[in-house]
């Protein structure tokens, strides 16, 4: 298992529709439980970067998750190991319940009603939400609403969890809670932000995107000390 | 969050919230069916039907505001069919008076029934009784949908009319029309992006379409 990358991606490039190139030519990998920073400004392709790990959108070049490749036969298996996390929790909890949200990824994967309701249970007592079952996400904090959305992608056992903007629209308190909660998670990590200070608490290694192009890829300590990639980034 | 929600009431604990909701889904379907099947010279029924649904409201123990202000919210819909009802001419004045109080209180009595119902059952506990009662998954899923995101759409078109107002928008007559144009269309696009990263959303967590999605089972 250790020699088997969590992801790797090889030449991924990708075009939306309207011709702009969202990304241009990108590769790394990421090993097992290995926590890595997406960093870039705001249109740097992050998002589109974070859709193509499980074939939501589909780029040209090779995309690996766990030594599958991301094409269409493979969807299935391949989304049940990347949990994707959204920017908007709203646009991921769309159920009428959070037991149902939570519920939902292990319903399409078939698993029978007392299963789910142990795994929802436990997902739950993972993001430190106890009891939140019966409640409904529209009378959520957003702090609420982001560990639900965390409790969707644990509860089916991924082993890559994407993060789109994990702390945007936290306050401080909300912040420090999702970032312990993140530091405990044994799983590899892609998180995408510009937060400065999570990547440097959460990540060992940094990758910075510019205009879809990786411009940089280190560990973190390196990248932050570089004041003028950090500038021509858009970061600070 | 400010807006009004659909089941605001619904999560009280009197005997009317407690009883089972298919009982309560059954009984308000067959007595609108009686409501709208009564005739003009059934008065007396439906003052029984008034008298009754007033008792249930007390026993609901739900504030009698917010009951009225719906109430308000549906009379002009109601209104206007009466009025057409009188433009069709049947017998004298007296007739036709009564015809017309006859249509309004008889839409008012079903949108009170169906108000009960909704403010003395979760919405997620109504989904599950018609899931038991078979109603169609796809049906259950679009009505999830709407109770999850009418609300946020709301707060959504709320601050579209800030962003507006905020810019020394006044909403005279005529300027009016082209500003409400371009707010539908802004409302539509983004209504339409969110259907598609809530797709994305459902997508990554291996939804198949309608026919493998289960729930309520
Ligand atoms: N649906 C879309 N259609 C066309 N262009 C898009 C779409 N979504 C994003 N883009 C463009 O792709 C680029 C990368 O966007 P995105 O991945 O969202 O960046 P980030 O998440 O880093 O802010 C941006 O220039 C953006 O304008
Ligand atoms: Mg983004």
């Amino acid at each position: 298992m250790s020699s088997v990358k969590a992801v790797e991606i090889r030449n991924l490039s990708f075009c939306y529709p309207d011709g702009k190139t969202a990304l241009n030519d990108i590769s790394f990998e990421l090993n097992p439980g290995e926590r890595v920073a997406i960093m870039g400004g705001n249109g740097a392709g992050k998002s589109t970067l974070l859709m193509c790990l499980n074939g939501v959108l589909q780029g040209t070049g090779e995309i690996l998750i766990c030594g599958m490749p991301v094409v269409k036969k493979n969807y299935k298996p391949v989304r049940q190991k990347v949990g994707l996390l959204f920017q908007n929790a709203d646009d991921q909890l769309f159920c009428p319940t959070v037991y149902d949200d939570v519920a939902f990824g292990l319903r399409n994967r078939g698993e029978r009603e007392e299963v789910i309701r142990r795994k929802v249970a436990e997902s739950l007592h993972a993001v430190g939400l106890d009891g939140f079952e019966r409640r409904n996400a529209f009378h959520l904090s957003v702090g609420e609403k982001k560990r639900v959305a965390l409790a969707t992608a644990l509860c089916m056992d991924v082993e890559v969890m994407a993060l789109d903007e994990p702390t945007s629209s936290l306050d401080p308190r909300g912040k420090r809670e999702l970032t312990d909660l993140l530091k405990r998670y044994s799983q590899a990590q892609m998180i995408a932000t510009h937060d400065l200070r999570l990547a440097r608490e959460l990540c060992q290694r940094i990758i910075v995107l510019k205009d879809g192009r990786k411009i940089a890829d280190a560990e973190a300590g390196k990248i932050l000390n570089q004041k003028e990639l950090i500038a021509s980034a858009g970061l600070e | 969050m400010r807006h009004q929600f659909l089941d605001e009431h619904a999560y009280r604990g009197t005997a009317l919230h407690r009883a089972s909701g298919g009982l309560k889904i059954l009984f308000s379907l067959a007595g609108i069916l009686w409501v709208v099947g009564l005739g003009p010279g059934q008065a007396k029924s439906l003052a029984v039907a008034v008298l009754f649904l007033a008792g249930l409201t007390k026993l609901g123990k739900i504030p009698p505001g917010d009951f009225l202000k719906r109430m308000l919210l549906v009379f002009p819909i109601a209104a206007m069919i009466g009025i057409s009802v009188l433009t069709v001419p049947r017998g004298d004045h007296g007739v036709q008076a009564r015809l017309f109080g006859l249509v309004i209180a008889k839409a008012l009595i079903s949108v009170w029934i169906l108000f009960l119902l909704t403010a003395t059952t979760p919405f997620p506990v109504m989904l599950e009784s018609l899931a038991r009662m078979r109603c169609p998954k796809i049906f259950l899923m679009l009505l999830g949908f709407c109770y999850r995101y009418l609300f946020l759409m709301a707060d959504e078109a709320e601050r579209m009319t800030h962003a507006l107002a905020s810019r020394g928008y006044e909403g005279r007559w005529l300027g009016q029309a082209r500003f409400i144009g371009h707010l539908i269309g802004m409302f539509f696009v983004r209504s339409y992006e969110r259907g598609e990263r809530v797709f994305a959303a459902m997508l990554s967590r291996g939804y198949e379409g309608p026919e493998h999605w289960r729930a309520y089972e």
